[in-house]
């Protein structure tokens, strides 16, 4: 009696149906508040989308400004004023990466007003400590609210864990293992090839022979995160942007990648010339690589003068008002051409 | 996907074959966190295994006790070195100077700060009880390896608890067991409870707590109230709902593990409370520390030694911190004012109060990193530190809180697989179809480890 099916059937159907109801319930009532803590670049697509022509995607060199800036308005808010015929807002959340990106593009609905988009293409995303950060955890939990299955599958997937949560512990050991064994491979010579034998041989000494540690710190931390070749095969952030490539093509989209200013000033004289020629060749590797793939890849990287970034200690694209309309100004000369 | 697999392969499989799946399943379970910890958790099976033969087979006291006192000590030992040797030891500055000149002793230090194999202190403690018991005669020495190591590693409790005893828990694991209904409705029931209580109460409560802790001086002395009185609710939450899925996940394969709790904030006196917590530690501690003690039966000053040194090391069972042990001692200073204190309250409902908040003062150096944080949660109640009012919990995790509440109260001493046949077919599935909602749609969107894991 208890395992026949006149026993089971019922339990089935209500287990079922109370499933069904909490979907529903989860979609019409608490799926849109929830999204805009939890996944606030999707949240902000779904109303955007319907509004403007052109979408910019970044981080947070879109929204940060200088203390100093009169001008405080973010890169997209310029590119948007510079624009004629044209609406355009921005979507951006601090330390995202195409990663990020791509889930969201993939929600564009086809039967939106988006016909243009800018992509933020940040070449240090492409480096070992931003592709093992620690961050990336949290970053692919928010994933989950982004994936294209029904908003309770997605929140469940989150609230279980369901998702890869690298520990801090396993990055720092991949990365600083890519430190010591990932070789730089450019069509120039080096004198070193990977990031520690470079780094190991980038000093500083005060007048009185003792280490300038601030100065070092900082020349290490631009070696870290510029001296590297772009593994077309193997870098996740390659298979990222060809996948934004393939999806924007699948929705008729036009898309552009921003590929965002670096200081390359002080990357020569905080470490050398051949840093400089690294940068500029993972530079053209993307530029070959996207354009070739039918993208418009709008090179800022040499744009913004070393004076114009923001912070002094760090490597970063934050930059202050006159940076921010010189790629502005440049990226919305391209829309417009287009 | 593991449970399911498990379950269909357990009674698929003939009688004598069946503790080896679960010896498999526990140890795929075990190592999937950190496979290299099995080998620990197979080396203190295999030598309690041997210790518990020895002392069966020794014909004098001596050699028994010598090899009780070797077991203890290296059960002791192990659960020494992985869980305080970096606390007590690894972090004095006298060997961080030395680990520094020493690559090898610098990555040893390094290793056992940041690797502490889940579960350590309650697999240890199972397998101690059953040398004790077997010490003392109440049980006799398991003959097949497999099987001890069965009772060890059985899968539902191994990483916390509750903490079974040999005598209750390896009968059932040898018992044929044949899938029966009733089975498995107590165990789809104990689970969805237990789900409920952790993912809805537990993971939503948590948001509060973190928010206070992380910066008491930021708000106003309500919210530092709120977030310990939260905190006492939220730890209870994630290991009773904790307690619960190992239960009913046991119950499908016909185990009866041991109730970990019973309403605990519902006690009458801190020696009620601890009745009513972690029943399984603290009938351990009862049994295999306090009553060879001697129990009450020794003098006063003795006794009120014994007392405070096994709320001590139930303080410090929990984690190598300073922490820990004054919430051990504050227990133990609640429990010895509670028994020599000439005024005795009358009132029920003083009693529960002043339990209660006995309690809640103690969880906030059991939630706090340092002393420093619990100083400063203890200074934001009392005084005006910060001025922020608004800490956005929303307001249906307070009413969930309630609804908990009140099925706690009115399941009375019933486990809640038997609390359900109180309804009819309609109340029944209706109370169902709420948890799978609230499991669903309202549980919290962090996802929050079971604290426990950590102990």
């Amino acid at each position: 009696m208890e395992w026949s099916f006149r026993h089971i059937a019922p339990r089935v159907i209500v287990i079922l149906t109370t499933i069904l109801i909490s979907a529903f319930v989860y979609k019409k009532i608490y799926w849109i508040p929830e999204l805009k803590d939890q996944g606030p670049m999707l949240y902000n697509l779904l109303e955007y989308q319907w509004h403007n022509d052109a979408l910019y995607m970044g981080e947070s060199s879109n929204y940060w400004v200088s203390p100093d800036d009169t001008d405080k308005r973010t890169i997209s808010d310029m590119i948007n004023d510079s624009l004629e015929g044209m609406r355009l807002s921005g979507l951006q959340v601090p330390a995202y990466h195409a990663g990020m990106f791509l889930p969201v593009i993939k929600q564009i609905d086809p039967k939106s007003r988006v016909k243009y988009l800018v992509v933020t293409m940040n070449l240090r995303s492409f480096d070992q400590p931003w592709i093992y950060s620690t961050q990336e955890g949290a970053l692919l939990r928010t994933k989950c609210f982004y994936y294209d299955y029904h908003p309770l599958y997605n929140r469940l997937c989150a609230t279980l864990g369901y998702y890869d949560n690298p520990s801090a512990d396993i990055q720092d050991k991949l990365m600083l293992h890519a430190f010591e064994h990932d070789s730089i491979k450019v069509n120039f010579p080096l004198k070193w090839y990977t990031i520690n034998s470079w780094k190991d041989h980038v000093l500083y000494t005060k007048p009185d022979g003792s280490t300038d540690e601030e100065k070092q710190a900082l020349a290490h931390h631009y070696v870290k995160a510029y001296a590297f070749s772009i593994d077309t095969l193997n870098n996740p952030r390659i298979k990222d942007f060809d996948e934004i490539v393939r999806v924007c093509k699948s929705k008729g989209i036009k898309l552009y990648f921003n590929l965002l200013s670096e200081n390359l000033q002080w990357a020569d004289s905080l470490v050398g010339p051949d840093l400089v020629k690294v940068m500029q060749y993972n530079r053209d590797v993307l530029v070959r690589r996207y354009t070739a793939m039918g993208a418009t890849v709008i090179d800022n990287l040499e744009l913004v003068p070393a004076e114009s970034f923001g912070e002094k200690n760090w490597t970063t694209e934050h930059y202050d008002q006159k940076g921010r309309w010189l790629i502005a100004g440049k990226v919305a000369g391209v829309l417009m051409k287009n | 996907m593991f449970l399911p697999v498990v379950f269909a392969g357990y009674f698929a499989l003939p009688h004598k074959w069946r503790w080896l799946l679960l010896l498999i399943t526990s140890y795929v379970f075990y190592g999937w966190w950190k496979w290299e910890f099995l080998l620990l958790l197979g080396f203190s099976t295999a030598f309690d295994f041997t210790s518990a033969r020895q002392i069966e087979k020794a014909s004098s006291l001596k050699s028994k006790k010598l090899w009780l006192i070797f077991s203890l000590c290296i059960n002791l030992g192990i659960l020494f070195f992985f869980k305080y040797f970096y606390f007590f030891v690894g972090s004095t500055e006298v060997v961080q100077r030395f680990a520094h000149d020493h690559q090898s002793v610098k990555e040893l230090i390094e290793f056992l700060s940041k690797s502490l194999p889940v579960g350590i202190s309650f697999y240890t403690f199972q397998s101690m009880s059953y040398v004790l018991d077997v010490y003392y005669g109440r049980s006799k020495a398991e003959r097949n390896l497999g099987q001890f190591a069965v009772f060890i590693a059985y899968f539902p409790q191994l990483v916390a608890g509750p903490i079974e005893r040999f005598s209750h828990l390896n009968e059932q694991l040898k018992k044929k067991q044949t899938v029966l209904y009733s089975n498995i409705q107590a165990g789809f029931r104990l689970m969805l409870y237990g789900f409920f209580v952790k993912m809805v109460i537990a993971d939503n409560l948590s948001y509060t707590v973190t928010s206070v802790f992380d910066n008491p001086g930021k708000w106003v002395y309500y919210w530092n109230i709120i977030g310990v009185l939260t905190f006492a609710f939220q730890i209870y939450a994630d290991f009773f709902g904790y307690s619960l899925i190992a239960q009913g996940t046991a119950k499908l394969f016909g185990v009866d593990l041991m109730d970990n709790f019973n309403r605990p904030y519902l006690a009458l006196g801190i020696t009620d409370f601890w009745k009513r917590w972690h029943i399984s530690l603290s009938t351990w501690f009862k049994d295999y520390l306090y009553i060879p003690l001697g129990g009450n039966r020794v003098s006063k000053s003795r006794w009120t030694f014994n007392v405070l040194l096994v709320f001590l090391l139930s303080g410090l069972w929990h984690g190598a911190n300073y922490t820990f042990i004054v919430w051990g001692a504050l227990h133990g200073i609640y429990y010895l004012i509670e028994s020599f204190s000439p005024f005795k309250i009358k009132s029920v409902f003083s009693k529960g109060l002043l339990t209660f908040i006995g309690v809640c003062f103690a969880w906030i150096f059991f939630r706090a990193a340092d002393f420093n944080q619990a100083l400063d949660v203890m200074k934001g109640m009392l005084a005006q530190l910060g001025g922020e009012k608004q800490l956005d919990t929303p307001a249906f995790v307070f009413v969930l809180l309630a609804i908990f509440g009140a099925i706690e109260l009115w399941r009375s001493n019933q486990r809640f697989d038997a609390f359900c046949n109180r309804f009819n077919a309609v109340g029944r599935w209706g109370l169902y179809a709420f948890l799978i909602f609230c499991i669903l749609v309202l549980s919290g969107s962090e996802y929050q480890a079971f604290i426990y894991f950590r102990f």
